[in-house]
């Protein structure tokens, strides 16, 4: 079939067209995007409808262009899945499959007391989308638990890529301002701008800490707080434990106190010995100390889910394997969706 | 970055595999809709010297190589899946190059769409670069996502580097990632010539790294089969590349030497002299070896923003008589408003700052012979 005549087919199907998706109700507003819950006539599946403003000086948002494009190349398990663009004049609306709630939303129904099994569970599966961008060169760049989505089965999947870049193999010089505060690495938070893609392991460490402990490990509110907290906790970096840090005038310039380092499993005490040593693996200091997503993946925390789970095919998810089950979260309370009080705060992270 | 172990080989063996299966997803053998009757069509000269413009702006807006790449792609892959006519090449081309940036640069680092308009010279409004973005996207179903012959050039260096680690001792005075710079400028040196199209990217750029590599290494042939190996190419499609490169690159080297720069002068030259379609150059300092008559490509040592500059046509005052002149070579009309504001301006320190960033492909401004020059003659400044 020619080109020309499989998108007029792919048309007559009824994609690329808004007559194709019922906006159901808004699921939060942002700056230049509002998200909504949807259905498709074609296949009666819930869809997440981005619908993206275009009276925009700038033409197309860089974001949008971002997201499309890389996304369009990223086909994951773990990963979003983009299944439609519809483009108008005056919108540019992604289609994206549903899935229930993002990470920060599943944390609070289950009054931040995850099973510990299903902290497992979702660890991996960050690992293993990650592990696929990464083998790409692509680095995701902003990871929070707004940006890890979740379905009732207990899939998990990264979402937002508007921040990734496509990274070829020299180093490039990339913003600092990227990654939200609580997330971003001392190395990145000190104004480096030199990195790769150990720069979205910090975050897998401080998210793995957080559903382990059910707080935010640090949650700055300023970059000196942020550092603050960092240093309070894993001690204030000098010359051995950092090696060159002690020229960075950035951080000569706070004149931070000099921290001890303390143990880690003071303030995760639900965590396991292999768990606290993957922990301190993701937060070190170096950016090139930093385990790698394909390297954790293999690390002793993970041995109690079996083998199997390491050679499935990319497209398939870890639930297909009957060992691999999600397990009641002790604190979990039904709540209905969608919900009210913090309803706002969902989705955030889609909208930017 | 370490070059150096089994796992980052396998690693940029799978890096190599998964740019070459996105590079054939979107190849198609490249029979692209130039022409060379260019009243319909946008003949091959055009296109490469719409690029020589876009290498300039590239420079100008202080952006990576790797959008340049990525712009000249999109703009090869937009024209390949459309009929364009002439008129609207410039409008396509920086909206290619503004989508690019956006792709690629930081947040802080894309040119804001009015400055880009203006300080571009296109000629289109920021609606006409708004509404072309979208119909380009559109056709091209938003896959900005392309393996450039940028992506192959670093992926081959770093197997190269890898594999043949003595490569960083031969090396005297280059840091590998100085080495990288040298041939990318090779790369899109070639990128913007015309014949080095038919070409996948992959395969300009392994000829480009294997014309470097013969004069490097004593065992250069085992490691190119390598590489050929690896990425599935034809190794006869590969000789053939490598020989039109590397008489394209002849033409570069012969033409970098000089260090001269012409600039513009206003005052001295009468638009008379325009309308005859008399273009002089001025005697330089230099032992230029002149126009080559045979394939129109001149190796008069013209670089950088001389280029740009010639690149306008004839100044305001021209408009009249410019009708009835024969313009083969673009829609002047177009870009008369950027001509008024040209010559509203102090252009000469400008000229010399962006002439100080040198050039990637100003070298090459392609320049019918005996056909009309839009553009007034050119004044020798030294610029050390």
């Amino acid at each position: 079939m020619s080109r020309r005549s499989r998108r007029a087919s792919l048309s007559e199907i009824g994609f690329g067209k808004m007559e194709t998706y019922i906006k159901l109700e808004k699921l939060g507003e942002g700056t230049y995007a509002t998200v909504y819950k949807g259905r498709s006539k074609l296949t009666e599946n819930l869809v997440a409808l981005k619908e993206i403003r275009l009276e925009h000086e700038e033409g197309a948002p860089c974001t949008a262009i971002r997201e499309v494009s890389l996304l369009k190349d990223l086909k994951h398990a773990n990963i979003v899945t983009l299944h439609d663009i519809v483009h108008t004049d005056k919108s540019l609306t992604l289609v994206f499959e549903y899935l229930d709630k993002d990470l920060k939303q599943y944390m609070d129904d289950c009054g931040n007391i995850m099973s510990m099994h299903n902290v497992k569970l979702f660890l991996y599966q960050i690992l293993r989308g990650l592990a696929y961008c990464h083998r790409r060169k692509v680095l995701h760049r902003d990871l929070k638990p707004q940006n890890l989505l979740i379905n009732e089965k207990g899939e998990l999947k990264l979402a937002d890529f508007g921040l990734a870049r496509a990274k070829s193999v020299p180093t490039k010089t990339y913003s600092n301002e990227v990654v939200t505060l609580w997330y971003r690495p001392p190395d990145v938070l000190l104004g480096s701008s030199e990195y790769s893609t150990q720069i979205d392991m910090w975050g897998v460490g401080c998210i793995f800490f957080e559903m382990a402990s059910g707080r935010p490990l640090f949650p700055g509110s300023t970059v000196e707080d942020e550092l603050h907290l960092i240093f309070r906790l894993l001690g204030t970096p000098c010359q051995e434990t950092w090696p060159g840090i002690s020229s960075s005038d950035e951080f000569r310039n706070y004149n931070f106190p000099k921290y001890k380092p303390q143990p880690l499993i003071n303030h995760a005490p639900r965590l396991d010995t292999e768990g606290i040593e993957l922990i301190a693996k993701f937060l070190q200091y170096e950016s090139k100390k930093r385990i790698s997503a394909e390297e954790a993946m293999k690390h002793a925390y993970f041995r109690s889910l079996g083998t199997r789970i390491h050679t499935l095919p990319e497209s398939v998810s870890i639930f297909s394997l009957k060992e691999i089950q999600l397990q009641k979260d002790p604190g979990f309370r039904n709540s209905t969706y969608p919900e009210t009080g913090h309803g706002k705060n969902r989705r955030q992270s889609m909208l930017f | 970055m370490k070059f150096s172990g089994p796992l980052e080989s396998q690693r940029l063996s799978l890096l190599l595999e998964t740019a070459i299966s996105r590079e054939a997803q979107m190849w198609k053998a490249h029979v692209p809709k130039i022409q060379p009757n260019q009243d319909v069509a946008i003949s091959p000269k055009q296109r490469d010297e719409v690029i020589q413009w876009l290498a300039k702006l590239k420079y100008q807006f202080h952006l990576y190589p790797e959008t340049l790449a990525l712009a000249i792609s999109l703009l090869d892959r937009f024209l390949a899946a459309v009929k364009a006519r002439p008129k609207y090449l410039n409008c396509i081309a920086i909206s290619c190059f503004f989508l690019a940036a956006k792709t690629i640069e930081e947040d802080e680092r894309i040119p804001v769409l009015k400055v880009l308009a203006r300080d571009s010279f296109c000629g289109c409004s920021p609606a006409e670069i708004r509404r072309m973005e979208k119909i380009i996207l559109d056709k091209l179903n938003w896959d900005l996502h392309m393996a450039t012959p940028l992506d192959f050039l670093h992926i081959f260096h770093a197997v190269a580097v890898s594999n043949r680690p003595q490569l960083l001792t031969i090396l005297p005075k280059l840091s590998p990632s100085q080495h990288v710079a040298a041939l990318t400028k090779q790369l899109l040196h070639c990128m913007a010539c015309y014949q080095l199209l038919q070409f996948k990217g992959s395969m300009l750029a392994l000829a480009i790294v294997s014309l470097e590599l013969e004069k490097l290494l004593p065992d250069w042939l085992a490691l190119i089969i390598e590489l050929l190996q690896k990425a599935q190419m034809d190794s006869s499609q590969l000789i053939h590349c490598r020989e039109l490169v590397a008489h394209h690159l002849s033409t570069l080297q012969s033409s970098l030497l000089p260090n001269s720069v012409y600039v513009y002068s206003p005052l001295q030259h009468t638009l008379v002299t325009c309308n005859r379609g008399v273009y002089k150059c001025q005697p330089s300092s230099v032992p230029g070896p002149g126009f080559s008559k045979d394939n129109g490509r001149p190796e008069v040592p013209v670089t950088g923003t001389a280029a740009l500059y010639q690149r306008l046509p004839a100044p305001s005052g021209c408009k009249q008589a410019s009708a009835k002149r024969k313009v083969e070579e673009m829609e002047v009309d177009d870009f008369y408003d950027g001509i008024k504001r040209l010559y509203n301006e102090d252009i000469a320190p400008e000229v010399v700052a962006l002439e100080n960033m040198g050039s990637v492909c100003g070298a090459d401004v392609s320049r019918q012979e005996g056909n009309v020059s839009p553009c007034p003659p050119l004044q020798p400044v030294s610029v050390m």
